[in-house]
């Protein structure tokens, strides 16, 4: 099996975001509580609360955007609740995910002292499904203005004395289910509502993302458009790659080749919603001013065995790595549209990149995407073309080899592949046409031999990037072999 | 037509004993020679039980997994972080 793509190093198609690469982080199951925070009293070692281990190896990502306190969450979540001294905060019951105990020790300022040790953008989601007008605009008084104000005062006595910086935040989230259960109609004329007072203060320039649709509610994306444009900057979209039902998920661990031909396939599907959803946008927003805000995307398998069910705690393999490949590579293609992507979740919950026991971490399949393809933020991105060549099962096909490819302010090409065929190998003959001679061409990839490869606490390293370097130099073309299920990326200098 | 069900409904962190049962007859049949001897798994339970990192009833709170479940498997550890007094408190069952 062989393929020809050709890169145009020459052909610029706009700039890839970095904040397709952003996070997003939950009160939910263990994804905030002893997944990020651990108190500061707390065995495992810490910085102000926050576990040293799980922070050190998300800083490599270069993670430009977090996003917090939900989700669901964020519909019941009390902002003042989670301020001043901890001890004396009010313990609360997260009814969104069954019934946990809230106990508020991790609020704005631990989020924001997080987002600082991260060198990430906050990007906060606010509370339109339970909260009030007054509540969302006190909170954005109380984190950036620096004048003098009851909010502003109160942040400097909970000992935060600048106003922080924050760009991105949400008005309320998924309100056609547990964000109010709206109509689209009505959640716009809230949004109109709840913007107003979402105020700039300073220099300080929000960027308003409006709550937007669940999978193919393409009415939602209309209506709001029609109703809200010319008051956002941006509108979410959510989509999970759920192999199965909702009611029967399928395993994070299933090794058939059916499920991962399904999990493909539903990935793809991706690139259908963004078209489709970007289409009704174009007509509201032809200059395309308003950004497509995927955040919550990923995989969501049933829970791991003998795992609280309300926790959404999955394993993480090989299946995953190529998921968040692909999603990476159809975000690229749709740069124009999509500026941002939150997978969900950072930890613990969902597609995570970090699973943690105790005080053992170990980094997921998915983790080691995103540090690879770390070098396309804010590149470049660069024209492919390269024929349909399928992958096959019970007479279904998917495109076999999925490409992007990037160049950086320094001028290096970063070429990246998704090979989701999972049982044969396939030569690749990648020309990088517009170029006169390769100078250097360093590579890495992650695969495995069995479908659901993972790490776990007493292997970590099972499934991990390593050195790639199975190709052949012809001038300015590489001939590469791939091997099944992986994706790799190229540096060439 | 649109998926409109709310993800968060589907899931809860509290069980029914009903619900803990059926999860955990169905598990364990999965689990198979992993057991451990139910002496042991006796003695683990009932430290979990007594331990004050136990959510709702059943969950250890440092891995997210249901005590009656964890505490069967020969393959596990008390997850308590730390190596100190208070860490791994199912040595001694070992």
């Amino acid at each position: 099996m062989s393929i020809n793509v050709n890169v145009y190093t020459d052909f610029n198609e706009g700039k890839i975001s970095k904040h397709i690469y952003g996070h997003f982080s939950e009160h939910l199951g263990r994804c905030i509580y002893e997944g990020i925070w651990v108190g500061e009293d707390s065995e495992i070692p810490n910085i102000d609360g926050i576990r040293n281990d799980v922070l050190a190896a998300l800083k490599e990502l270069n993670i430009p955007v977090l996003r917090w306190p939900g989700g669901c969450f964020a519909d019941e979540y009390h902002w003042k609740d989670g301020i001043g001294p901890r001890e004396k905060r009010k313990r609360m019951v997260n009814t969104h995910w069954g019934g946990v105990v809230e106990n508020n020790h991790f609020g704005t300022h631990e989020f924001m002292r997080l987002c600082e040790l991260l060198d990430t953008e906050p990007y906060i989601c606010g509370n339109v499904g339970s909260g009030t007008v007054q509540e969302m605009s006190e909170w954005v008084e109380y984190m950036t203005f620096g004048g003098e104000s009851p909010m502003s005062a109160w942040r400097q006595e909970n000992g935060q004395k600048d106003p922080w910086k924050l760009k991105y935040f949400g008005v309320g989230n998924e309100n056609w289910g547990c964000g109010g259960n709206m109509r689209p109609e009505y959640y716009a004329d809230l949004y109109r509502r709840y913007q107003t007072y979402v105020r700039n203060y300073g220099d300080n320039k929000i960027y308003r993302i409006a709550g937007g649709a669940n999978v193919d509610d393409f009415n939602w994306t209309d209506v709001l458009m029609r109703e809200a444009a010319h008051l956002m900057d941006g509108l979410s979209l959510h989509y999970y790659v759920v192999p199965g039902e909702w009611s029967n998920k399928g395993s994070a661990l299933d090794p058939k080749e059916e499920a991962w031909f399904r999990t493909m396939k539903k990935s793809f599907h991706m690139e259908t919603l963004i078209s489709k959803h970007a289409t009704i946008m174009n007509k509201y927003d032809p200059e395309k001013r308003i950004g497509m805000i995927i955040d919550e995307w990923g995989t969501w398998f049933d829970v791991e065995p003998g795992t609280n069910p309300g926790f959404l705690f999955q394993q993480n393999t090989i299946r995953d790595a190529l998921v968040a490949g692909l999603h990476f590579n159809i975000f690229h293609e749709h740069n124009d549209r999509v500026h941002m992507a939150n997978i969900a979740q950072m930890v613990n919950v969902l597609q995570a990149m970090i699973l943690t026991e105790g005080d053992k971490m170990i980094k997921t399949p998915t983790y080691h995407v995103f540090n690879m393809y770390k070098v396309h933020q804010d590149a470049e991105r660069l024209a492919i073309k390269q024929p349909e060549d399928t992958y096959e099962f019970n007479g279904e096909a998917l495109p076999r080899v999925s490409t992007t490819a990037s160049q950086n302010s320094n001028g290096e090409i970063n070429v990246s592949l998704c090979h989701i065929n999972p049982r044969e190998e396939t030569t690749v003959s990648l020309n990088l046409q517009g170029l006169t001679e390769l100078n250097h061409v360093t590579g890495s990839i992650i695969t495995a031999s069995e479908l659901n490869a993972h790490n776990t606490f007493e292997q970590p390293h099972n499934v991990r990037t390593e050195a790639y370097s199975n190709f052949t130099q012809h001038g300015t073309s590489l001939e590469l072999t791939v091997p099944p299920a992986s994706v790799l990326t190229l540096t060439i200098s | 037509m649109p998926q409109q069900k709310c993800k968060s409904c589907l899931q809860s962190v509290k069980l029914t004993k009903v619900e803990l049962a059926q999860m955990m007859q169905k598990q364990t049949e999965e689990i198979g020679d992993l057991l451990v001897p139910i002496e042991v798994y006796f003695k683990r339970l009932a430290t979990c039980e007594l331990c004050e990192d136990l959510q709702y009833e059943t969950t250890c709170r440092y891995n997210g997994m249901l005590v009656q479940y964890m505490t069967r498997l020969k393959n596990k550890q008390c997850p308590r972080p730390g190596g100190g007094n208070g860490s791994n408190r199912w040595q001694s069952f070992l």
